[in-house]
């Protein structure tokens, strides 16, 4: 087509693609560099090509299993939490859906450092668990600095990544699909498990993936509400870079976790794909 | 010399298209296309979606560039300009009203972007006078998003026209349109072309609407311009079965040419000889042809001892089914000699209006004047 | 027979429907007061006039006097504000340009530029702030002393963390935001609109400035509100670039680390302010029912599905074509 918008505009890509490129692509690479590298005397960077932090990185598992295991555990608590109220705005909330749904997204945006603050002011010894003391209910309870508290801070704070794919899958699920099946002569609960549910899968997939790849970089969440007892990734990042300045090493294990959250991504991508194409060809549209 | 000046006035108005092409790819959107249009002529552009019907407008607005082929404007080839500078303007399908604008901003856009500006009050002045055409005065403050379709439509055109179109393009302008509103908009489109004696170039992909509105239509397929003549010839001797298919509705017999000759043709059919108005010239015996009967044209009697009064082939039938239109009644009759075949009854008068039971016998017959020999199209040597 | 016994099953199930639903709202319910209360109780607890954070003992402003008269909170609010609107200036300037030009670009320069912005989006915050943090300190190790050497005189400046690196990294989301929000805009503005005006004489700058960039005002506002609040409050970029420069998050930060104190309270309760009515500015501009009528893209298309049809008849009835007759008759 004919060039309707000036000539000239076609060259202003090259700002943002110039910065994308020097404060993202470039320092993505000496990432790479440095993580195949060798430590310098007083720790950063003293070249050399070796694998040897790759594979120091098996004896230093603990962080990354840490971190699959609670992000995944996490990223469950959240899915079911979100789900019915993903339900409830989309299908029973009519005309307030809008509203309904900014008032999640509200929160969200606001700084993540204070909506985990908040649940260490809430959850600290002078919060929930001195009220409950206060009205006897039970004598010594903890709250912060535990797994629980950990997977507290996962479903507030990734409950809108989750919620909105969710919410997208079933708002657009046609409403007389499951009419068709209730006419059919399913009831609720079989018109739910054979028809909404298989039809929000892809956004179930999707909420997860968002949820899932974020929470495996966290490092406020494991600081602040599980006191530094369970060990992220995140910690064990910033410890490497910023207290003992292990450079390549902590490239390397920056490294791992790029190459573990391609694969999740790839292989979530892959059956959100397949499930979103069984999802087209079973409906009518 | 006079006349001489006329015509060389005349030639300079006319949009000369020559072997216009489109290729996308392997696809050939617009293959081979020509004409020339006289300046006043109303030309649709027929045919259905896909034919590159509009492609061949973007072509012509300068949305899209030729791969082969040269557009003139009089002597001047605009084919390399960009639209900007083509004075063709375009009404374009959803109307493309700018929507942060009031509709007298939208009709005064083209005159504002005149390098001399011409002063606010002429541009008001040829606003007002663009609305009043389209009797939209009382509406220049609305934005387009508070008119009805309708409206908007009018809106379109105005200020298309604003713009001192030396051609008018007009893409699909009445599709969103309700039947109703559409007619009341085709009668006023037909007459602002003839107030304003410019060209309209109108695609669309109703033959009706075409039949009903211009002085000339080409009709596409595949890229191609099949046949460019008036409406009436278009619809009286279409230059294939799928032309006259496409425009209204026929029975087909098939066949084989047998004769040729004095304005006549034969065809051998499964049936019987037929024999018919050749539509084309050049008709060779053997040629596989079709002989096409226009609905309307067969003339039906409901008693079944009774033929027509006809020239041409009779046959007894009986009535398969009928549905009713007010102004005629469409019968399905399946006949004795001829296989079955759709039956138009326009109802002219109260007397007229008998309705029938299915299975009732009749009697159905057509003059040799109303028979048509049309070559048969195929889709696979077209 | 029939009838009379169907009728209280028809009633029971109803009821049962009835109370499934309701179940779902009081969940609704409970979800959203998860949601808002704790940051609710933070607002409110900075407003307590007692030291004890457990119970509230009246209100005070003695929390937001102490964090204003703290030297160290006002120097990381104007640096945090800095870097912020630093930040959403290049995220708008150069996520405004890119994405204007980029349907314009081939199709492979195009999957270029997709790539990259999917990049900037998916890519975890700490791996982006640890990169850039090799990256600036090893260019700085290898430029710092050929600055000494060609630098006239002995005072050349050291280059390092710091304010610069923090926005280098907070506007690689900020631009990949905008990109997406305008992209979403124009994806649903009608290409027509821009025909329409290269075919009413407009050359190709009047239509960018008469026709395109009206229609994506309120968006570019949008995105650029959006950018400076992600730049404002983020965290964990900053932590990693800042060098020895102090943001007001970090600061929070540290103050958290060091203890739960009220003063904390009034800071969050000032970042939570500025971000939720930045916010609401944002979505006021970005689901404004302007030309086009684009809806906020962070809730994707669906949003427009419910939006009403703009070319609907809103205005009065359309007049018969006696009355179009009569007119053009009398003109």
């Amino acid at each position: 087509m004919p060039k309707l918008i000036p000539r000239a505009s076609t060259l202003s890509t090259a700002p943002a693609v110039a910065w994308f490129v020097v404060f993202m692509v470039a320092p993505l690479t000496v990432l790479f560099v440095v993580s195949v590298g060798v430590r310098g005397p007083d720790g950063g960077y003293a070249g050399g090509f070796t694998f040897d932090n790759y594979l120091e990185l098996g004896n230093r598992l603990a962080p990354i299993w840490n971190t699959l295991k609670f992000s995944l555990l996490g990223t469950a608590v959240t899915l079911l939490v979100a789900y019915p109220l993903a339900y409830y705005i989309a299908v029973k909330a009519g005309r307030r859906k809008l509203v309904l749904l900014a008032l999640v997204i509200v929160p969200f945006w606001t700084s993540m450092l204070i909506r985990t603050y908040a649940w260490t002011f809430l959850l600290g010894s002078n919060g929930l668990p001195a009220v409950l003391r206060e009205w006897g209910v039970v004598d010594d309870l903890r709250l912060l600095n535990t797994p629980f508290a950990i997977v507290l801070g996962i479903v507030y704070n990734y409950l809108p990544l989750m919620l909105l794919p969710i919410y997208v899958a079933l708002e657009r699920l046609d409403p007389s699909l499951r009419a068709a099946s209730k006419d059919l002569g399913a009831g609720r609960l079989a018109t739910f498990r054979q028809v909404t549910l298989p039809l929000s899968a892809p956004g179930v997939v999707g909420g997860c993936l968002l949820v899932l790849i974020p929470v495996m970089g966290e490092y406020l969440i494991p600081v602040l509400l599980g006191g530094g007892r369970s060990y992220f990734l995140g910690n064990a990042l910033a410890d490497l870079f910023l207290q003992s300045r292990n450079w390549p090493l902590g490239a390397a294990l920056a490294g791992a976790f790029i190459l573990l959250m391609t694969a999740i991504l790839l292989v979530g991508t892959a059956v959100a794909r397949r499930l979103s194409g069984a999802a087209t060809t079973g409906s009518p549209a | 010399m006079g006349a001489v000046a006329v015509e060389a006035e005349r030639t300079q108005q006319q949009l000369r298209v020559e072997r216009l092409s489109k290729h996308y790819g392997d696809v050939r959107a617009v293959s081979d296309v020509s004409f020339v249009l006289e300046p006043g002529t109303f030309f649709a552009l027929l045919g259905p979606s896909g034919c590159g019907k509009t492609t061949l407008l973007k072509m012509l607005a300068g949305f899209e560039t030729p791969t082969a082929g040269e557009i003139f404007l009089g002597d001047r080839s605009i084919a390399d300009d960009p639209p900007f500078r083509r004075p063709l303007n375009t009404v374009f399908q959803h109307y493309a009203l700018f929507p942060h604008m009031d509709v007298a901003k939208n009709v005064g856009y083209a005159l504002r972007q005149q390098k001399e500006r011409p002063a606010r009050s002429e541009i008001q002045r040829q606003v007002e006078r663009a609305l009043r055409m389209v009797q939209l005065d009382h509406l220049a403050r609305r934005r387009p998003q508070e008119l009805s379709g309708g409206q908007q439509q009018r809106v379109a055109l105005a200020r298309a026209l604003v713009a001192g179109p030396r051609v008018l393009l007009l893409d699909e302008p009445l599709s969103a349109l309700d039947a109703k509103l559409r007619v009341d908009m085709q009668s006023e489109l037909k007459s602002l072309q003839g107030q304003l004696g410019i060209s309209f170039v109108f695609v669309t992909h109703d033959q009706s609407e075409a039949l009903s509105m211009a002085d000339r239509i080409a009709v596409m397929r595949d890229g191609r311009i099949v046949q460019d003549t008036t409406p009436h010839d278009l619809y009286d001797r279409p230059v294939d079965s799928w032309v006259a298919g496409f425009i209204g509705s026929s029975n087909f017999i098939p066949g084989s040419v047998s004769a040729v000759g004095h304005g006549r043709a034969e065809a051998t059919t499964a049936f019987q000889r037929l024999r018919g108005v050749p539509t084309v010239e050049e008709l060779t015996s053997g040629q596989s042809v079709q002989v096409a009967l226009r609905p309307e044209r067969i003339r039906i009697s409901m008693d079944p001892q009774t033929p027509p009064q006809v020239d041409g082939p009779v046959s007894p039938g009986t009535v398969q089914a009928f549905s009713f239109h007010g102004d005629q009644i469409d019968y399905t009759v399946a006949t004795r000699d001829f296989g079955t075949l759709k039956v138009r009854v326009p109802l002219t008068g109260e007397a007229d209006r008998v309705l029938v039971r299915e299975a009732v016998s009749v009697q159905i017959g057509w003059n040799e004047d109303d028979a048509r020999i049309v070559p048969t199209w195929d889709a696979d040597n077209g | 027979m029939s009838a009379a016994s169907k009728v209280p099953t028809a009633m029971r199930r109803r009821k049962r429907r009835d109370a499934v639903d309701r179940s779902l709202a009081v969940y609704a319910g409970l979800v959203y007061l998860f949601l808002f209360v704790p940051i609710v109780i933070v607002v409110l607890f900075s407003f307590n006039s007692g030291r004890h954070v457990t119970q509230f003992e009246g209100f005070s402003m003695t929390w937001y006097d102490q964090a204003w008269n703290d030297p160290m909170v006002l120097e990381a609010l104007s640096n945090s504000l800095q870097i912020a609107t630093a930040s959403a200036v290049i995220a708008t300037v150069f996520g405004t340009a890119a994405a204007l030009a980029v349907r314009r670009l081939s199709p492979t320069t195009q999957r270029v530029v997709a790539i990259l912005t999917y990049l900037a989006v998916v890519i975890p915050a700490i791996v982006l702030g640890l990169s850039i943090l090799l990256a600036f300190v090893m260019f700085a190790d290898w430029a710092n002393p050929w600055l000494a050497y060609l630098w006239p005189g002995d005072d050349a400046p050291e280059l390092g963390l710091g304010k610069l690196s923090v926005i280098a990294g907070e506007s690689i989301f900020g631009i990949a935001l905008v990109m997406t929000v305008l992209q979403a805009r124009l994806a649903q503005m009608d290409d027509s609109l821009e025909r329409a005006s290269a075919d009413l004489y407009a050359t190709p700058w009047r239509t960018l400035r008469q026709v395109t960039l009206p229609q994506l005002g309120s968006a570019i506002f949008g995105g650029f509100v959006l950018a400076f609040t992600f730049a404002f409050d983020d965290f964990i970029i900053a932590f990693f670039t800042r060098g020895q420069s102090q943001t007001l998050p970090i600061l929070l930060f540290s103050s958290i680390r060091r203890g739960v104190n009220p003063s904390i309270n009034a800071i969050a309760t000032v970042l939570v302010v500025v971000t939720v009515l930045a916010l609401l500015l944002a979505l006021f501009f970005l689901t404004r029912r302007t030309p086009g009528g684009a809806a906020l893209p962070l809730l994707d298309d669906t949003s427009s599905a419910s939006r009403e049809d703009p070319a609907a008849p809103a205005a009065g009835p359309a007049r018969t074509p006696q009355e179009r007759t009569a007119e053009k008759v009398s003109t």
